[in-house]
């Protein structure tokens, strides 16, 4: 959050921004978090031109073979490699996961704060709605808002970013309410900052945390969420992998032994997940000024 | 005197719960409060928790909007105020939070927090203004290197000179305290009363002060109204008040003040009772659930706030009231465990002056000097 004043922007600049990778760093779990992260965006990125193998290629000679020197995590039901599927994976998995999140919150934080600050009218308005949204499940949510949107991956990505919006217009609000009562809201008021003010300066940094930390755990939820839809083909199309669609159709092969199919792309969910998680615990002890 | 801050008729009702089939409850937390606050003065308002003072002071400064009534700040009608105009008016109008733990924002350094009223109202050059934070900082008794730091990294007395700081920023020529040095320890309490009263000076203030400790008031307030249950019971001039208060609630308030001697205690009569909610307030005058000369006529009648010779009191029968001495002393005879007590003392004084006198002999002759039981 950059600070309006320029009196202290300019000459501290270099010593909070300093402080806040130290203070991210130094805590352990948020380096491992990091890490894991930053690993996962790399297999995104350069990961699929590592193996030799073509993702959606389909081979009847290897249909369904356990893990070997040639395809490290085997290969699935047409023939494909794993690995390979894993890693052209990621980038619709992760993409999923961050983007439908940054839409989730880019609807929900401002509705919440709005009806938190304002209170009224806004409030009953923006409450209700949210009440109305919550009470169909998030998956089910999702899952009508993509079929009316339509099949493809970015509809996808849009439908669970609306589904999971009243999490954080809940959350978010919440949080509003409780900081508004706080002395130094009025304080602002006192010295006469406008409303817009307040709330950038005063509000967000505020409730800025709580948000920070269930946007990592909503990710993980959202990347699970977009395997649903790609198990009913509202995601990502086939051939083209995601983990969610890989492992729903792998999880039909574990009772006759074929675990890797699932196993793989699962164990990527998983430290995706904990890597998010673990990234967003550290962030918010690391840009809270009262953790040293 | 001319005048710089007016209220008149001051009504602040607030609705609590109420639903679609049952009417909300009218929480009467400012009942036509009207008074003056003289240029240069320091004006002490007092009272109960609950009995709407610092209503009044956020009434004062329009941070809540009243039901009914007016604030002038030098003839200029707040509440027809559109936002703009109100925010040139808060430069000269600030306020003094209670609680230094919540009255800061965790997340701003102390530069930012004391800085942002001259950001705001575009006072100087980014430098010029960093300079008058390192200024301003310094005056309330703070390193101006203390600038980079967060609000978590001081105490409380530290903190509310903090907000004092930030309070003078804009130049403001009044200031409202409110319970300004009540959630501090009383060894620090002092300091900050003392930094108020020489700011006050400095910079030419006007200080509404909102407290319920009368000895704070007693020390550094020039007026003092007295409220009950979102009503002014009693104004005078602090010497007069304490010297006779007028009203039976502030009698009540005073003798309910220790006396700092050994031995002696005040004759008091305690109020009992708890205040009456002012959702559903007392018929006639609202102390009379409480008042230990109450009579059928104040039951019935509510009375109005009356001269009474250079002060104001809002009691049927002050006049006829027995004469009230504040802090008539009377001793209370000596038990025989403060006997022993006091042998003790003194035997264990003598005995470290015997052993000073024994380790520093040349000592003795300042040690002789002193006063001695």
């Amino acid at each position: 959050m950059s600070i309006a004043l320029e009196s202290a922007a300019q000459q501290e600049a270099a010593v909070p921004r300093s402080r806040f990778w130290g203070k991210l760093l130094r805590n352990r779990s948020a380096a491992i978090g990091l890490t894991l992260v930053g690993l996962f965006l790399l297999l995104a990125i350069v990961g699929p031109s590592l193996v030799p193998w073509d993702p959606i290629a389909t081979s009847w000679t290897t249909v369904r073979k356990p893990p070997s020197a040639a395809h490290w995590f085997g290969t699935d039901e047409l023939g494909r490699d794993v690995l390979a599927r894993v890693l052209s994976g990621a980038r619709a998995s992760l993409t999923a996961g961050v983007i439908s999140v940054s839409i989730a919150v880019a609807i929900g934080g401002p509705l919440g704060v709005a009806a938190g600050y304002f209170g009224g009218w806004t409030d009953t308005i923006i409450s209700r709605c949210t009440e109305a949204l919550l009470a169909c499940p998030f998956l089910i949510l999702a899952i009508a808002l993509g079929s009316v949107l339509g099949a493809s991956l970015t509809n996808a990505m849009i439908a669970i970013g609306i589904a999971a919006a009243p999490i954080f217009i809940r959350l978010t609000r919440g949080q509003t309410l409780s900081v508004k009562t706080e002395d130094f809201v009025e304080g602002a008021r006192a010295i006469g900052l406008p409303h817009r003010w307040i709330i950038a300066r005063y509000i967000i940094p505020n409730i800025f945390a709580p948000i920070l930390v269930q946007a990592t755990l909503i990710v993980a939820q959202a990347i699970i969420a977009e395997a649903s839809l790609s198990f009913l083909g509202l995601g990502q199309q086939p051939p083209a992998p995601s983990w969610g669609a890989m492992l729903s159709t792998g999880k039909n092969f574990v009772q006759q032994g074929q675990w890797w199919m699932s196993v793989f792309p699962g164990v990527a969910i998983f430290f995706t997940v904990l890597g998010f998680n673990l990234l967003g615990d550290g962030l918010r002890d690391a840009l809270d000024p009262r953790e040293s | 005197m001319s005048t710089i801050l007016e209220a008149t008729d001051l009504t602040k009702h607030f609705r609590s719960g109420g639903g679609l089939f049952h009417k909300p409850t009218i929480v009467r937390a400012v009942d036509g409060v009207s008074f003056a606050v003289r240029t240069g003065e320091t004006l002490a308002i007092v009272g109960e928790s609950g009995c709407g003072k610092s209503t009044v002071g956020r009434l004062a400064l329009r941070l809540l909007e009243a039901t009914s009534g007016s604030v002038k700040f030098e003839g200029k009608d707040l509440a027809s105020m559109d936002e703009d105009a109100l925010r040139g008016l808060r430069r000269e109008m600030q306020m003094v939070f209670q609680d230094p733990f919540s009255s800061l924002n965790p997340r701003m350094t102390l530069g930012d927090i004391v800085g942002e009223p001259l950001w705001l109202h575009g006072m100087g050059s980014a430098r010029e203004r960093r300079e008058r934070t390192r200024e301003l900082l310094s005056i309330v008794g703070l390193r101006p290197e203390h600038a980079q730091r967060y609000p978590h990294e001081f105490s409380g007395g530290q903190r509310q000179r903090i907000g004092i700081a930030r309070a003078l920023a804009s130049n403001p020529r009044l200031v409202i305290g409110d319970e300004p040095v009540s959630a501090l320890d009383v060894s620090i309490q002092a300091q900050v009363i003392n930094l108020l009263e020489d700011l006050k000076d400095r910079f030419s203030l006007t200080l509404v002060i909102i407290a319920h400790d009368l000895a704070v008031i007693r020390h550094m307030s020039d007026r003092v109204i007295v409220m009950y249950l979102g009503k002014i019971v009693e104004t005078a001039p602090t010497a007069a008040l304490y010297a006779e208060p007028l009203h039976p609630y502030t009698r009540a308030l005073l003798a309910a003040i220790p006396l700092p001697a050994p031995g002696l205690r005040a004759e008091r009569k305690l109020l009992e009772g708890d205040i009456p909610s002012p959702a559903n307030p007392p018929s006639g005058c609202r102390f009379h659930t409480r008042c230990p000369f109450a009579q059928a006529r104040c039951r019935e009648e509510e009375p109005a706030l009356r001269d009474a010779g250079g002060r104001e009191v809002a009691c049927h029968f002050y006049e006829t009231l027995p004469r009230a001495d504040a802090e008539r002393a009377v001793a209370i005879p000596e038990s025989a465990a403060k006997r022993r007590r006091m042998a003790l003392y003194r035997e264990h004084r003598d005995r470290q002056e015997s052993d000073a006198a024994a380790a520093a002999p040349a000592a003795t002759a300042g040690r002789a000097l002193e006063p001695s039981a």
